[in-house]
This record gives structure tokens, sequence and C-alpha cells, in this order.
């Protein structure tokens, strides 16, 4: 990597700081110097850590790590001499095909910091929201009194709403970089691919797994590795509660008339061999399932039914 | 100032969610008459009338999952090779639907069940579906 092949940022205002793949500095512009090395000695070849200081260093050294074991942006915000930064570590490959990276700050105004502060004071008590009302219908699903059943449901679609704008809110605050090429990935591949990952562990316990995939899907939208991450979860969840289930299914199908915008995917437990309901022996989805599922933009639910079982479906746009 | 639109929507959701609420009770009938097929259709019409609701689709895939183990039990064993049991002049009587005719035309006598269901490109739920129906009319039948 060399400076020539970023000289431009000499003159960007924002600060910058391009890291190598050792996590070493490689370059930093002017403006950050300025701004985070007061001292004015070069910066090149510390290691990244070294460029700061106590919270703001765990955070970004956060970033990096994910930035290049993952290979993709990641945003985070840091504070730095009384002033807030909206920050994009973003991978950069170089010519032996590792991965380096190169961080880009930008002031925050007062109006967008307090915004964030909101929309992170929002999101924790809906997400608890989420999940208790996720229990409850869950715990509801074989009851008689429908009556009950309609009212948690009528939560759960309010609090959906409420997801949506708190969601919109984050986009606001932190709209998503320009420049970053949207990805898409093979549903049928990656539910095949978790199929054959959970097999053994399904059989080791006498329980039958079904793959219900058509042919072929439309490519959907997002990181399809994290969705295979979510789906192992699914099924290791399954597997701790579901002993005494004869099979559990694993379904994928596009949904919506003509063009499908959406597919779902859906783990599908039936009701043990002797009739037995489910209720009371399900977990609420895993937090890291339903943070993939958001940051997918996909929806998760899931629901018991004494006659049919319980299934946790996941809804995710398609590309295009 | 009143929000029109939203109105007119929650009017719509709430005349949507009253029909969804009356196909759920007769899917429930249904189902507890272990009348699968008709239940599936119920929730399919009720997933397609509210979208936003997931798990109604989550439904839809758990009475697929069951009608699968169904279609399975009436097939048989899915290495026995299907053979037609209708000569192929008399076939067109039966009104089939395209898929159907589909299904019927990858039959050759050598092939088992399981292979043309990996063959057929259309789904294994909807091929199995078709297999079953097919059996059940005694339009297809296993090679001895």
């Amino acid at each position: 990597m060399s400076i020539g092949s970023v000289s431009l940022l000499t003159f960007l205002d924002a600060p910058v700081v391009v890291g190598d793949p050792e996590g070493r500095t490689a370059y930093v512009n002017p403006a950050f110097a300025a701004r985070f090395r007061g001292s004015g000695d070069d910066a090149t070849g510390q290691p990244l850590s070294a460029l700061f200081e106590g919270g703001v260093r765990e955070a970004v050294l956060r970033a990096v790590v994910e930035c290049c074991e993952q290979g993709r942006t990641v945003r985070f915000r840091l504070r730095h001499g009384g002033v807030a930064y909206a920050a994009v570590a973003s991978p950069i490959v170089a010519e032996d095909a590792r991965v380096g990276v190169v961080i880009l700050l930008v002031e925050s105004s007062a109006a967008e910091e307090r915004l964030i502060a909101l929309q992170r004071e929002i999101s924790e008590p809906v997400g608890e929201l989420r999940r208790v009302l996720d229990e409850l219908l869950e715990q509801t699903g074989g009851r008689r009194d429908e009556r009950y059943r309609a009212l948690v449901e009528d939560g759960a679609r309010a609090l959906a709403r409420v997801q949506k704008w708190s969601d919109e809110l984050t986009q606001i605050a932190a709209p998503p970089a320009a420049a970053r090429p949207e990805t898409s990935f093979d549903a049928r591949r990656v539910v095949q691919d978790v199929a054959a990952r959970m097999r053994g562990e399904f059989a080791a316990l006498r329980i039958e797994l079904e793959v219900l995939v058509p042919a072929q899907l439309p490519r959907v939208r997002g990181d399809g590795s994290r969705v295979e991450l979510a789906l192992v979860r699914l099924l290791q969840e399954r597997l701790s509660t579901a002993r005494e289930t004869p099979a559990v299914t694993l379904a994928a199908r596009p949904i919506g008339r003509g063009d499908a915008r959406s597919i779902v995917i859906s783990i599908c437990e039936a009701p043990a061999a002797d009739g037995r309901a489910l209720e009371g022996r399900s977990e609420p989805v895993p937090a890291i399932v339903l943070e993939i599922v958001r940051e997918l933009g996909g929806e998760i639910r899931t629901a018991t039914d004494p006659l049919m079982g319980r299934t946790t479906a996941i809804r995710l746009d398609v590309m295009g | 100032m009143t929000n029109v639109d939203g109105g007119d929507g929650a009017l719509a959701s709430a005349q949507a969610g009253g029909s969804i609420a009356a196909l759920l009770r007769d899917a429930q009938e249904l189902l507890r008459v272990e009348n699968y097929e008709g239940a599936l259709e119920l929730y399919q019409a009720a997933a397609s009338l509210d979208p936003a609701r997931v798990e109604l689709e989550g439904y839809v895939d758990l009475l697929r999952s069951r009608l699968v183990k169904i279609y399975r039990e009436r097939i048989g064993d899915g290495r026995q090779v299907p053979k037609l049991l209708v000569p192929l002049d008399r076939i067109t009587r039966f009104d089939l639907p395209t898929e159907a005719g589909f299904v019927l035309s990858l039959i050759d006598g050598r092939t088992c069940f399981d292979e043309l269901l990996s063959v057929a490109g259309i789904g294994p739920f909807e091929a199995l579906r078709i297999f079953a129906s097919l059996v059940d009319a005694r339009i297809v039948g296993v090679a001895a």
C-alpha cells in the first residue's frame, strides 16, 4: 500500500486513517494528525491501537477486526477532544489479497447526537418488549381463550410498527454508505448447507430433519453467512428443547403474488408423537438471531398451535 | 388534521383482521377433523390478506410439512418405480392440470419416485402432492 494511492486524502477536512493488514498505521491525513496527534509525530508504522485511547481504542479495534474479518463496512461512533464523530471503517484489499482498513471520521452535529441517543434509548425497550410479546404469543398459542391471544397479537403488530419507525430513525442517524455494493446470496444453498451441517446432530437424537426447498429461489439481499449463522442457532435451540419431537422441517419458499419480493424460511416442529402440545417447551428466539434478522431488514416470528406444532418463520427481501 | 390514508388503511386492516379471524377459526375446525389440505388453503388465504403477519406463513409451512409426510405415506417407498396404470390415450379424460401432465411425462418406467422428485423442478411439496393425487386416482401405480 503506497502513500501515493491515498494522497488525495491529504486534502480532506475529515480525519482519515489507513491501516495495513498487520494492524499498523499506513497513513494518517493532516486532518487526523491535527485533531488526534497534537504532538505532530509521525504515526506511520505504529499499531492502530496506539492512535487512540480508552473506550475509543476499544471501539476502533472492534470495528477494524470486524471489517477485516468479514470484509464489510462497519459504522461506529466515537468522541475525542469533546467532539463527536461518526466513523466508517471500510475494508481495502492489498495486492496479496490480505485486507487492510480505511477509517473515515466525520464530525457529528449536536442534533445528530441527540437523535442517535434517542434511537438508542428507544431500541433497548423495544427489543425487550419484542422478546416478551414473542414469548407471550408462543405461550398463548394453544389457549382456548382466543381473546387473549388476539390481544397479544395486536400488541405484537403495534410493536412491529414501533420497531419499523425506530429502524427508520437508525437509517436517518446513520445512512448507509453510498458506495457500498449490495450483497445477495443463494437462499437454497444456504438452507441446504445448514441442513447438511446439522443433520448429524439431529440424527444423534433420532429426530428427522426434513428439508423442503424448491429447485430455485430468488437471490436474497444481504449476507448469506449471517443467515446461515441464524438458522444454525435456531436449529440448535430446537435441538435443546425438541427431544420429544419426531421431526423438524427446514423450509424455504418465495412468497407474494407474481414476481416474489420476499422469501420465507421456516423451522417447523411437529407436535409430539403422543399428541402433547409444544407449549411451554420453547425458549425465546436467541438475541443474536433477532439482531441478524433486523440487520438484514427482515422479520421473524415464532408461533405455536397445539394441532399443528411450532414454527419460527423468517421473512427476507429478495434482491432487485 | 385527519390522516385520510391512515384512516382508510386502518379500516381496511380491521376488515382484513376480521376476515382473517374467521378464516383461522374455520381452519382450526378443519384441523380438528384432520383436513390439512383444506386448512392449508385457509391459512394461505389469511397470509395473503395480511402479509405483515409472518407467523401465518410459518403456519402455512407447518401444514405443508405435515402434508409432505402424508403424501409420502400415500406414495410409499420413494425407491419404488412409478408406472402409468391408464393408457396414454385415456389420460386426457381426467382433465389433469398442466403440472400433473408434466409430472406424468417424466414417468419412464425406470426412474424411481425420489429421483423424479429431484428432477421435476417444481419443488418437493408440489411434486409430492401431484404424485399422491395421481396415486389416489389410480392413474399411477408402482412397477412390480
